[in-house]
């Protein structure tokens, strides 16, 4: 077992202020880094962007695994036990507990690919407006993609964030159209600032 | 350990890392004149456009200014209110100023006409001359908006619409 250096030496990395974000260190690390992040104003920069991304990804995760079908396959699965325990009673009990099993593995997996595809391949509409709420059809744009040719889509051609950290996003509006938006930290600018412990 | 959020965690960070170390993100390429003889375009006229500034915050009683319209929902805020709206004429050569409700500027310039679409340079600097934002270059159509945020203001954060307006 190595000794762990003195809390003061330690530098915080990127790495850390990730883990800090999604609650993954140990308190005695994560206390530490929370008083890095206070007096380190890029530290909060990326912390507050952290929290953004992760919260509209999660959202979007969310939503597209609702209309993707995920429930649809939890609830055939669930048919399948259903008419499987009704077969059941004249023999074949002993197969009953395994499908609950089953049928929760399949949902898992069928909304975890929901969630990863919705990450990956739909990670261009983090959101939805708030008022004239658009339809839930996404343009499948990507971030900082060039949309040439889409007229209704305000297309990001150059960015200079300068020493900020920042991202391009877009949000699904009415119709095929998306809404651009470039999100660009201004010290802890996050909607949930605050300890995420 | 939750290996999905750490992942979900890595790919932001990495977007973010690529994304803020680019000291200019170039999506396309730089247009060049296609009259004849190569002469250069004559300069565009000038464009109105819309520049709308929003304050989001966690008010819970604030609500959803209806005048706003159509805007990203960034972060769940609770509360939408319209701070200023103004129509602003976007020129070729000299960028046009408008301050911002946090003492910064906003200035726009029209960089491009390409058909129905305008090439509008953007860029946010701080009272003291530093840049915020030192260039965003947007192409847009009449009435698309792009939107601008993530500026501390007030208990909340400042969201920019900017707009071209129908002649």
């Amino acid at each position: 077992m190595s000794q762990r250096p003195p809390a003061a030496a330690q530098v915080v990395t990127d790495q850390e202020l990730m883990l800090w974000v999604d609650g993954e260190l140990d308190g005695r690390r994560s206390a530490e880094v929370a008083l890095h992040v206070q007096g380190d104003p890029r530290a909060r920069s990326i912390v507050a962007a952290l929290r953004l991304s992760a919260g509209l990804i999660e959202s979007d995760a969310l939503r597209h695994a609702g209309s993707s079908g995920a429930d649809r396959i939890a609830g055939s699965v669930m048919d399948s036990i259903e008419a499987e325990a009704a077969l059941g009673v004249r023999g074949r009990t002993k197969r009953a507990p395994v499908w609950p099993r089953r049928a929760a593995s399949v949902a898992g997996v069928a909304l975890a690919m929901a969630a990863a595809w919705a990450m990956f391949f739909r990670g261009s509409t983090p959101g939805s407006p708030v008022a004239h709420i658009a339809s839930s059809a996404p343009s499948g744009l990507i971030a900082g993609a060039d949309v040439d040719g889409d007229s209704k889509t305000a297309s990001i051609e150059v960015v200079d964030f300068g020493a900020r950290p920042g991202t391009i996003f877009y949000v699904p509006s009415e119709g095929e159209s998306a809404m651009a938006v470039v999100w660009l930290t201004d010290d802890d600018s996050s909607p949930t600032s605050g300890d995420p412990q | 350990m939750k290996p999905s959020t750490t992942s979900m965690g890595a790919a932001c960070v990495a977007a973010l890392v690529l994304l803020a170390s680019a000291p200019g993100v170039q999506a396309a390429p730089v247009s060049v004149p296609t009259g004849v003889g190569d002469q250069p375009a004559p300069p565009a006229a000038p464009v109105q456009a819309e520049v709308t500034v929003i304050h989001a915050t966690n008010d819970p009683d604030g609500g959803i200014d209806p005048r706003i319209g159509k805007v990203p929902n960034l972060g769940n805020y609770k509360s939408y209110k319209l701070l200023s709206r103004s129509s602003v004429a976007i020129k070729m050569g000299s960028p046009t100023t408008t301050t911002l409700p946090n003492q910064r500027t906003l200035q726009l310039s029209l960089k491009d006409v390409k058909g129905n679409q305008f090439i509008i340079d953007t860029s946010i600097n701080q009272p003291g001359g530093t840049a915020f934002l030192p260039l965003l270059e947007v192409r847009a159509a009449v009435d698309v908006p792009v939107f601008i945020a993530g500026q501390t203001y007030q208990n909340g954060m400042l969201i920019i619409g900017i707009k071209i307006l129908p002649h």
